[in-house]
């Protein structure tokens, strides 16, 4: 028995990911659930377009920021304040972005509370009325799919191929390396558009998910993100003997999108070094885009900011992803193009 | 046609596979390479075929230099590599649709091989050596001025190998390209090439080279053929020799 115990420890020793995979992944979590698993709200942005009534004290959790807009709805649409607080006759009308679940939350506590203290405000939700937490999630759903699809399925059928020997066979074939390479995602690229729409039907049909925005913007942001991920599976594909190998290594980049992306817990919520790895991550930005394209109606200028880091992220991954499938398949004409 | 000068292969663990091999092999020649496991026979088949990169040295195929695989180099694997779900004629063509003229040229292929019968049929319905057979076919539909053949009929009965090797020079009659092929069956080595080139050592080099002057088709119960085999037996044991005492040294 004592031969055997000491066959399996020299074993894990010798395969450092699964290791690795025994060590990080405990502190990762660790890390993430005392950092990041956080619903409490701690700061809620209020935009007062009209300026703030004289002799208002405001609650520490409400903070002003001053706004580039001046419509109400816009400011929100925008992303500019979670709260706008306009005038309304002799009172105050409170509009609160709804998209922001939490944050919502906690404002309509807030302001609830306020007017049962006197203060003259009523509050209104946009965008997300009954701040149903399915309308907050199903976008940010639609991201994970995509991500699912493009990196671990992608990753999977790719080293598949290796092992199989067909990868080194097209090598050899009269096709050219692109056409391999986008031979071989298309197809993902396909089934991801796909069940991304069933995703977002199912949401709309079952849980009333609204779609305020552009189908298109939605749909174009969903393809930047689709580059990012099958990208990230072309990567993991090349970096992986056997599908297992591929598997660890899809769930080692899966996990930290799902739980610091803000998909789950909001990302004002979480410590900031945590934050910051947040925002290196590709479903951060589908998931500011998706949640407001769907639910705020957002217009293109509204998320240019996540547009343009997916954008980067796209560029950079699928860049890299392209130059190790080429490496890969033929080593010597990369290297001779390096 | 393939020229390798001072080629060195060392692999990313540090093995040196290849050392300092120069090698030429002409137009319409057939090589065979023959050696003991390990002794980097297939690490030189990849390098010809941009499969690997040498470590230091270069090699040519047709005056220019190796950068990658290349439609002008066919090669035939150990497993036929197959498509499960597509036909003979489909997995023959695969990759070519773009260009005018395959479909003649893929019945071509595929009736030098002699499965103009099984045209249809899918990988599941051959035999391991139709399978081989569609393989070599695959490879020859754009007529490769070279032909790489790695240990391709290793996993046949001998009946259906000696089969494919007569099949194999009747394909090679077609167009007459030049074949490198990589075997560890002295009679397949010496049933169809023009030059043995015995490998051994480690790292791998050439030991020593035989010259098959037999017209063809040679007759493997022939007196003269028997010397051929004693003559590369020989040298392929003297090879083995050397290398398990340089492995015990």
């Amino acid at each position: 028995m004592w031969a055997m115990v000491i066959k399996e420890v020299r074993q894990v020793r010798r395969d450092r990911r699964t290791l690795a995979m025994m060590i990080v992944m405990p502190i990762m979590l660790l890390v993430v659930f005392g950092y990041a698993a956080s619903f409490d709200v701690t700061t809620i942005r209020v935009a007062f377009p009209e300026g703030i009534p004289d002799g208002a004290s405001l609650p520490d959790l409400l903070e002003p920021v001053e706004t580039s807009r001046t419509e109400p709805d816009e400011i929100l649409r925008y992303g500019e304040a979670d709260v706008v607080v306009t005038a309304d006759g002799p009172g105050l009308v409170a509009l609160v972005d709804g998209s922001q679940l939490f944050t919502a939350r906690a404002a309509v506590q807030v302001f609830t509370s306020a007017s049962a203290q006197g203060v003259p405000v009523v509050t209104d939700v946009l965008f997300n009325p009954e701040l149903d937490t399915s309308a907050v999630l199903v976008p940010g759903l639609a991201g994970l799919v995509l991500l699912f699809v493009g990196s671990l399925i992608t990753s999977l059928g790719v080293v598949r191929e290796r092992q199989a020997g067909t990868l080194e066979q097209l090598a050899v074939m009269p096709l050219r390396p692109r056409d391999v390479f986008v031979g071989k995602i298309a197809p993902y690229f396909v089934v991801a558009a796909i069940d991304m729409v069933i995703v977002l039907v199912v949401g709309w049909l079952l849980f009333d998910v609204p779609f305020a925005g552009s189908i298109w913007l939605l749909a174009l942001g969903a393809v930047l993100f689709l580059f990012v991920t099958l990208g990230a599976g072309v990567l993991i594909s090349t970096v992986s003997e056997n599908q297992g190998q591929a598997i660890q290594l899809a769930i080692m980049t899966l996990l930290p999108q799902v739980l610091l992306s803000g998909l789950i817990f909001p990302l004002e919520s979480m410590a900031a070094g945590v934050r910051w790895i947040g925002y290196l991550l590709p479903l951060t930005y589908f998931n500011q885009i998706a949640r407001g394209v769907m639910l705020r109606g957002a217009p293109f200028d509204a998320v240019a900011l996540p547009f343009a880091l997916l954008a980067v992220l796209g560029l950079a991954v699928f860049g890299l992803a392209v130059l190790r499938f080429r490496a890969d398949l033929a080593p010597s004409r990369a290297q001779s193009t390096a | 046609m393939i020229e390798m000068h001072q080629v060195s292969k060392r692999f990313d663990t540090g093995l040196l596979a290849v050392s300092d091999l120069d090698l030429e092999v002409e137009a319409s020649e057939i090589v065979a390479v023959i050696g003991p496991s390990g002794c980097g026979k297939s690490t030189v088949l990849r390098l010809i075929a941009g499969l690997d990169v040498p470590t230091t040295g270069s090699v040519s195929v047709a005056g220019h230099e190796v950068r990658g695989p290349d439609p002008s180099v066919g090669v035939v694997f150990q497993e036929p590599r197959l498509m499960p779900w597509l036909s003979v004629e489909r997995n023959v063509s695969f990759g070519l649709a773009r260009h005018e003229g395959d479909q003649s040229l893929v019945a071509e292929a595929i009736e030098r091989v002699g499965l103009s019968a099984f045209a249809g049929a899918l990988p599941k319905e051959l035999s391991g050596g139709m399978a081989s057979r569609t393989a070599i076919a695959r490879a020859l539909v754009t007529k490769p001025p070279v032909l790489l053949l790695d240990e391709p009929f290793s996993s046949l009965d001998a009946f259906t190998r000696v089969d494919l090797q007569e099949h194999l020079l009747e394909v090679w009659s077609w167009y007459r390209p030049t074949m490198f092929l990589v075997t560890h069956d002295i009679d397949e080595a010496l049933v169809l090439a023009d030059r043995v080139v015995v490998f051994g050592g480690r790292p791998g080099s050439i030991q020593t080279e035989v010259i098959v002057d037999l017209p063809r088709p040679r007759d493997r119960t022939d007196r003269s053929f028997h010397s051929f085999q004693d003559l590369a037996m020989g040298e392929l044991r003297r090879s083995s020799g050397e290398r398990f005492a340089s492995r015990v040294s």
